[in-house]
Parts: structure tokens; C-alpha cells; sequence
């Protein structure tokens, strides 16, 4: 019994730690916004006449690789330049901006609208996209 | 996944092991000293060490001596316990299991020579030592000599020693280790031993086997080589990352302190894919290596003052590189390197009087390197040999009740290159201006000055060397191409330092050491890229590394354990070259610091926590790249029912995920502002894992 209960208590500490020290979650509008990214650019493609290989993407799942990789990205740079909490809280004030530019915007502001990112780099000077 | 054959292979193995080793395991009661790695006896190993443990308050070396007991996380190995002394910095190719090296003191990963119970693996600098390869259970303890390293290893390193030495005492009792974790990661280790009883001569049989295996395949940002695009930017899975290996260590010991026979053999093979650079990755480069180590020694005495050792040794290492696609460096490569040493070492003390002992070393090496193109019609050159000498004259001597001891030493090296056969390609002798033979003075002296028992200030100085090895003046494997021209370097070094032990029977045990040290380098052999996909060693001027370290040990308690290090290095290079002058020396941090602390109750429960900071890290000699400081925690958390009982450990490696850093985006102009995420790495394109969870069940048994 008392062997049972040293195990138990070594194994619940181990699930709280690991718990406790688990991925801080993304602002839930950055969660969505790769979802509303992809949704924009499949059906810009469409209007451009391209497709995800000459888009420069494997294909669907390729894109919401980027997407998500691009604002995991944006969220370190944040956390450099502002730090803890304040640099989260604008990551997700950023993604919240750019998806209200997606919904419902044009193609030709698709583009555009990822430039709401370039302070987060250097201020505006090299934006990408 | 783990391919099927290869798990069944490692399972029978393991098995097997496991069956065999508690038939031998006869343990014995007259156990002469010293202990092993044994559950709950973290205070008895500390006061039962054995007669030739190191005290770093009693040697005028700067010395660290890491025990391998309940301490340490079941799953630390060589690279964590030597990357967490006071002035070492390790680094690694990728997770747990991959290639890593040790650097100490602003050094390179060659000038540190590694020995196993005294036999160096890399004489001379001969190799890097991969430290991954080396099993950490199978040994008491680590000794990391950052100068002053013992005149019976008859070492004069550049960069410092690595000594892994295996319990002497008390035969182990069998134990069983099991461990299962993130990345398809297994590993099990059996050790045990055999003390035969009714025979006229004492005797003991010592095993240690080993069976490793990870698929490698983690999770990293890629940021496609391109900095300033951000568009091939991808979370990528590392291919082609598997390990495999299989090691067993068997030592044979006969008779006793008036003459004693030990046999000691090591084997290790080893199979692994290269996953190359992580933003262009190698999907079927392949390395295997077949290692053998065998150590015959004799001591003796031969008279009540005088002592005798006799060591022969022979190494053998076959290594295999596939590169059929090119994927790595210049054209396919398919490669069968086999390296031989053969050695033979004589080394007499002889104590005269109670406050001094004088001890005369001779030793003789012979290194063959037979490379071997497989994709040539004719793959060998012929074997490349080089023969090397050592004589050596040391003396210790203490005066003033022991307070003060003088150890001063003068070794002679003597290195014979007339047989090292032709350059490659061209098959023109290798120029003799370039690679005479050598006879190089390397004189030491250490001071140590003891007002009381537990307090020593020291000093050191000593002259350092080493000459290029074989794949530096012939290698050609992957991004790596070797250069006939180079010339050996050397180094002159000091340090002063001082170590405080807490005085015994207090509620801490522990000590404290602090110094400062200064090393001036000549011809300095350096890789530099001398074309997109290769590089190249080449000589350098002059470089110099300066610094102050600091480590602390304690034991609180007898409920908390703390270990600390800090270290500061200024490195320069005084190159004359436009592009290098005045520099700093890549990969020698400007900070770094490693901590350690765990909190237990009689061993029943132990939960640990490890950080490793490091900061001030340039990758290339011109300084383009410097890499963003960093901190790795870690934390383990062990649980036994009671003090013969199993336990169970759950460790989890860079607990906080961090796999990426955030560095100005331009390195010549980082005051600009704008800043880029690249992925965390040691080696330059070669990404670190993220966190790593490993499950640990380990057990004795036996009587």
C-alpha cells in the first residue's frame, strides 16, 4: 500500500509539472487566424488562376504549415521586443486585426493585410508579404 | 517509427544481457573500497570514497570530480556532467544519444584529451571524442581537469583532460535500467559482477552493457536558410536522425596492491543516419562505427618505496560513411576509415622520503589510419602511420607540516611523421618541410599553498601541444576536407585559484572554488569554409582566452543537494588576417552557467532541477553570426518504495520547449532594430530537439 501511494504521488507530480510547464496557449484569434487565412487564399487562388504549387506550397496542409509557423514566429519576436505579458497581448491584438481584415476583404487586400506584422520585425521595413 | 528489426534486435540483446549478468552476480563482503552507483546511498559514496579519489582541496590541479551516484538524473550522461564544471561548454549535434563534444577553457573540442581509466581515446588531440559514445553508468566517477591533469596520464593538453574512471572497490551488485521516452527513445543498460570465492589469488569480473535506440524525429523551425524570407519558413520533423548502438564493457581484476592484474575491454557499435542542415536535410546519409578498446595492466610493488605500472593498450575504430547521393558535401562519397593505435606505457614513483615522491614515465604509441575510398576501383591509399614517444620526470614535493607542495614536471614528446604516406590526389609526398618530426618540450609547474586543512590556493602553469591528427591533414568526409600543410599547435597557460571545503560534522557539506585563467595559443588549427559546401583546417596566428570561473557543491542537510558553475571568457584572435584580427574565438561563449538542485528524503523521493545558460556565442571565426543567449531547465522527479527497491524516475529535458531564439537580423549592423527568429542550435544549421520526456525504471537485485 504504502509502495502504491509513493508511485502514485511520484506519477501525479510528474502529469503536474509537465502541465504546469506546458505551451502557453496563442491568443485565441491567432488560433483562427491561419483557419480564415487558408479559407482567403484558396479562394484567391482560384480567382488568380493558380494553384498551391505555383503559390509556393506543397498544398493545403503545406500553407497551414507556414501560417502557423509565421505567427508562432511573430509571437517570439513580440515576446523579444516587449516581453512578457505585454508582447502576447499585442500578438493577439495583431491576429485580431488581420483576421478582421480577411473577413470579408478583397484579394487584393490578402496580401496587403500581412503587412499589419512588419513592427513586429522591424518596424515596418520588411514586410514579405 | 522504430523499424521492427531493429527493436527485435535490440530486445534479444538486452534480454540476453539482462539473463546473463544476475547469474554472475556474486556480491562480496570484503569489498576493499570506494562504492558504485547504488540506490540511497548518496551520503555513504560521499564518505566512503575511495583511496585515489581526487580532492580538489589537496591537488594544486583545477579539477572538478563529479561522483555518478542518485545525484544525478538516471539519465544524465558524459556531456551533462562535464558541460555542468566550471569553465567547460559543451555542444551538441542534435537530442539525447547524438554527437557531442566538451570544450574547456575556450579551447576546441581536440585539445581536450578524454581518457577511460587512463587510456586516452584521442592521444594527442588524435580525434574529437564523440562524448555520446561513452556510457556514463559504467563508471564511479568524472574528472575534469581544467589544468594540472595527473603526470601518470602523461597528457599535455591544450585544452584539458577528461577522465572516466571506474570503480575500483566493491564488485556491483546485478542491476537492470529501462527507459522509454519521447522520440522513440529506448535505452537499457545491465551491470553486474562476479567474485569468485576459494581462490588463492583475489579476483573480480566486472560487466556493463548497453543498448541504445531513438528514431530522432523532432519537431524544429526551419527557417529555410533565408533570414530576410520568411515565406519558406516551416515546423519541420528531423529525418534521417536514428541511432543505434550497442555497448558492453567487461574488466578483469587479479591480486592485490603488491601486484595486481587488470584486463579491461571496451566495444561499442554504433549506427546512425546524418540528418545534415536542418533547412536542406540528408534523408540517407549514413555513419556506423565498430570501436574496440583493450587495456592490459600491471602494478606492482616492486619495492615498500617504489611502485611500478605497465599498460599496453590497443584501439581500434572502424567508421563507414554513405553519402551515395551527395546530399552533404562535394560530390557522393562512400567511405571504410579503419584507425589502430597500438601503446605501451611504463611509469615508476618512487617515494624516498614522506614529503616526496618522484615518478619517471616512458611511453610509445603507434596511430594507423588506413582510409578507404569505396568508390574507387583501388580504395586505399595504404595505412598512414605515425609513431610518438613520450619520456617524462615528475616530482611532488611538500614542505612546512604539507601546508606547501611544489609539483613540477618536464615531458619530452618525440613524434615521428616520416611514415605518413603520400598526400591524396595527387600522390606526391607530403612535404617534410611541412610535417617534420617533432621533439617538444612541455614543462609544468604546480603550486599549492594549504594555510588549513580546508582551505587551498593554487596555481598552474604548464606549455601545451598538439599536432594536426589524420583527418585534419588527410580527411575528406562530407563538408569536412583535410590540409597537408598544417603544422601542430601549442599554448602556454596559467591559472590561480583557490578552493574552500565547509569544514565537516556542519550542517553543510560542500566546498567552493573560484579562479582565474590565461592561455595564449600558437598556430591555433581552426576549420574555416573555403567554398559553399566545404571546409577547411588551417593554421592561425596567435589567440588568446582569458577568464575568471567559479563553482560551488553542497549538501544541505542532508535534504538538498546544490551544484553551481560560472563562467566569464574573453577570447581574442590576434590573427593577422583583416577578416579575424581581434575577434573573438567562435563557440567560446562569453558567459556561461550551469545550476543544479534537487531535494530528497532518504532517497525515497528525489525531485530535481537543472538550468544550463549560456550567452555571448559567436559561431564563425568573423563574428557574423553570434547567437542569442539562452536558458535550458530541466527537471527529473524519482520515487522508490524503499532503499532496495526499484524506482522510478521521470526526467523531462528542456522542460520549457524552447526550440527557437530571437537575434538581430542583420549580425554586421544588429543596432537597426530589426530582429529574426532562428532555430536553437549548437552547431550552425543543426536544430536541438524541444522538450523530451523520459520514463526511467531501474532495480538491484541480488542479495
Amino acid at each position: 500500500m504504502n509502495t502504491k501511494r509513493h508511485l502514485l504521488a511520484a506519477m501525479a507530480a510528474s502529469m503536474w509539472i509537465g502541465g504546469l510547464v506546458g505551451c502557453a496557449p496563442s491568443p485565441e484569434a491567432c488560433d483562427q487566424l491561419c483557419d480564415q487565412a487558408l479559407e482567403t487564399m484558396e479562394g484567391c487562388m482560384a480567382s488568380w488562376g493558380q494553384d498551391w504549387e505555383t503559390s509556393g506550397y506543397d498544398g493545403r496542409e503545406d500553407y497551414a504549415n507556414w501560417c502557423t509557423t509565421f505567427v508562432g514566429e511573430q509571437m517570439e519576436l513580440a515576446r523579444a521586443r516587449w516581453g512578457f505579458p505585454e508582447g502576447d497581448e499585442r500578438t493577439g491584438d495583431t491576429c485580431n486585426r488581420q483576421l478582421l481584415s480577411l473577413d470579408g476583404g478583397t484579394c487584393e487586400e490578402y496580401a496587403g493585410s500581412w503587412g499589419v506584422w512588419d513592427e513586429f520585425t522591424d518596424g515596418g521595413a520588411s514586410g514579405e508579404h | 517509427m522504430v523499424s521492427a528489426p531493429r527493436s527485435l534486435f535490440l530486445l534479444v540483446v538486452g534480454l540476453a544481457l539482462a539473463c546473463a549478468v544476475p547469474a554472475w552476480g556474486e556480491d562480496d563482503d570484503d569489498d576493499e573500497e570506494g562504492s558504485v552507483r547504488a540506490a540511497g546511498e548518496t551520503v555513504e559514496v560521499a564518505e566512503q570514497r575511495p583511496s585515489d579519489w581526487v580532492e580538489p582541496v589537496s591537488t594544486s590541479a583545477a579539477v572538478d570530480v563529479v561522483a555518478v551516484d542518485d545525484r544525478l538524473p538516471a539519465n544524465a550522461d558524459v556531456a551533462d556532467v562535464v558541460g555542468a564544471g566550471a569553465g567547460t561548454h559543451v555542444q551538441r549535434l542534435g537530442g539525447w544519444g547524438d554527437y557531442s563534444v566538451v570544450t574547456i577553457r575556450g579551447s576546441s573540442a581536440r585539445q581536450v584529451e578524454v581518457y577511460v581509466d587512463g587510456v586516452p581515446l584521442n592521444p594527442h588531440g588524435s580525434s574529437t571524442v564523440n562524448l555520446a559514445e561513452l556510457p556514463l553508468d559504467a563508471f564511479e566517477r568524472v574528472e575534469i581537469y581544467r589544468s594540472g591533469a595527473p603526470f601518470e596520464l602523461g597528457s599535455s593538453a591544450m585544452g584539458g583532460v577528461v577522465n572516466l574512471v571506474s570503480a575500483t572497490g566493491q564488485v556491483p551488485a546485478p542491476r537492470l535500467e529501462i527507459t522509454a521516452g519521447s522520440l522513440w527513445t529506448g535505452r537499457m543498460t545491465v551491470s553486474g559482477g562476479l567474485v569468485p570465492r576459494r581462490t588463492r589469488v583475489p579476483m573480480d569480473l566486472v560487466l556493463h552493457g548497453q543498448a541504445f535506440s531513438t528514431e530522432g524525429g523532432f519537431r524544429y523551425f526551419d527557417d529555410g536558410g533565408t533570414p530576410y524570407n520568411l515565406t519558406d519558413d516551416r515546423t519541420r520533423t528531423r529525418i534521417n536522425a536514428d541511432i543505434t548502438d550497442l555497448g558492453g564493457r567487461i574488466r578483469f581484476r587479479a591480486g592485490d596492491r603488491k601486484l595486481r592484474l587488470v584486463v579491461q575491454d571496451d566495444l561499442l557499435s554504433r549506427d546512425q543516419g546524418i540528418p545534415g542542415l536542418g533547412h536542406d536535410q540528408a534523408a540517407a546519409t549514413r555513419f556506423a562505427v565498430f570501436r574496440n578498446g583493450l587495456l592490459v595492466e600491471l602494478t606492482g610493488q616492486a619495492h615498500p618505496v617504489v611502485r611500478l605500472r605497465g599498460r599496453v593498450t590497443h584501439r581500434y575504430r572502424g567508421e563507414r560513411y554513405q553519402d551515395l547521393d551527395g546530399e552533404m558535401g562535394v560530390g557522393r562519397q562512400d567511405s571504410r576509415d579503419r584507425h589502430q593505435a597500438l601503446g605501451g606505457q611504463l611509469t615508476l614513483t618512487w617515494i624516498p622520503l614522506d614529503w616526496q615522491s618522484i615518478a619517471v614515465g616512458a611511453e610509445v604509441h603507434v596511430d594507423g589510419y588506413e582510409p578507404r575510398d569505396l568508390t574507387r576501383d583501388d580504395p586505399s591509399d595504404g595505412v598512414r602511420n605515425r609513431v610518438s614517444a613520450l619520456l617524462a620526470l615528475g616530482d611532488d614535493f611538500s614542505f612546512a607540516e604539507d601546508t606547501i607542495r611544489i609539483s613540477p614536471a618536464v615531458r619530452l614528446h618525440l613524434l615521428d611523421n616520416r611514415l605518413l604516406g603520400n598526400e591524396p590526389y595527387s600522390g606526391n609526398a607530403v612535404s617534410t618541410d611541412a610535417l617534420p618530426s617533432y621533439a617538444v618540450f612541455a614543462p609544468r609547474l604546480g603550486l599549492l599553498l594549504r594555510p588549513w586543512p580546508a582551505l587551498a590556493f593554487k596555481a598552474n602553469g604548464e606549455r601545451g601541444f598538439r599536432p594536426p591528427d589524420f583527418m585534419e591533414l588527410f580527411g575528406d568526409r562530407g563538408a569536412m576536407v583535410g590540409n597537408t600543410e598544417l603544422i601542430p599547435e601549442s599554448s602556454w597557460a596559467w591559472d590561480v585559484g583557490l578552493r574552500f571545503d565547509v569544514p565537516a560534522n556542519t550542517v553543510i557539506a560542500g566546498g567552493l572554488s573560484a579562479g582565474y585563467f590565461w592561455r595564449h595559443t600558437h598556430d591555433a588549427i581552426i576549420y574555416v569554409q573555403n567554398s559553399q559546401r566545404t571546409q577547411v583546417p588551417v593554421n592561425f596566428g596567435e589567440a588568446r582566452v582569458g577568464g575568471v570561473e567559479g563553482a560551488i557543491d553542497a549538501v544541505v542537510a542532508n535534504a538538498v543537494d546544490l551544484r553551481g558553475a560560472i563562467t566569464w571568457m574573453h577570447s581574442r584572435n590576434l590573427d593577422t588576417r583583416v577578416a579575424y584580427t581581434d575577434k573573438q574565438l567562435p563557440r567560446v561563449p562569453r558567459w556561461e552557467v550551469s545550476a543544479s538542485a534537487s531535494v530528497y528524503w532518504e532517497e525515497r523521493v528525489r525531485v530535481g532541477y537543472t538550468l544550463n545558460f549560456t550567452s555571448g556565442n559567436y559561431w564563425d571565426a568573423t563574428n557574423w553570426y553570434l547567437a542569442a543567449p539562452r536558458t535550458l531547465h530541466g527537471l527529473f522527479v524519482r520515487s522508490r518504495p524503499g532503499p532496495r527497491w526499484p524506482f522510478l524516475e521521470v526526467e523531462v529535458r528542456n522542460l520549457l520547449d524552447e526550440r527557437v531564439e530571437v537575434v538581430p537580423r542583420d549580425p554586421l549592423n544588429p543596432d537597426d532594430g530589426a530582429l529574426v527568429v532562428q532555430p536553437l542550435t549548437d552547431f550552425t544549421g543543426y536544430p536541438l530537439p524541444g522538450r523530451v520526456v523520459l520514463v526511467t525504471v531501474s532495480g538491484e537485485f541480488g542479495p
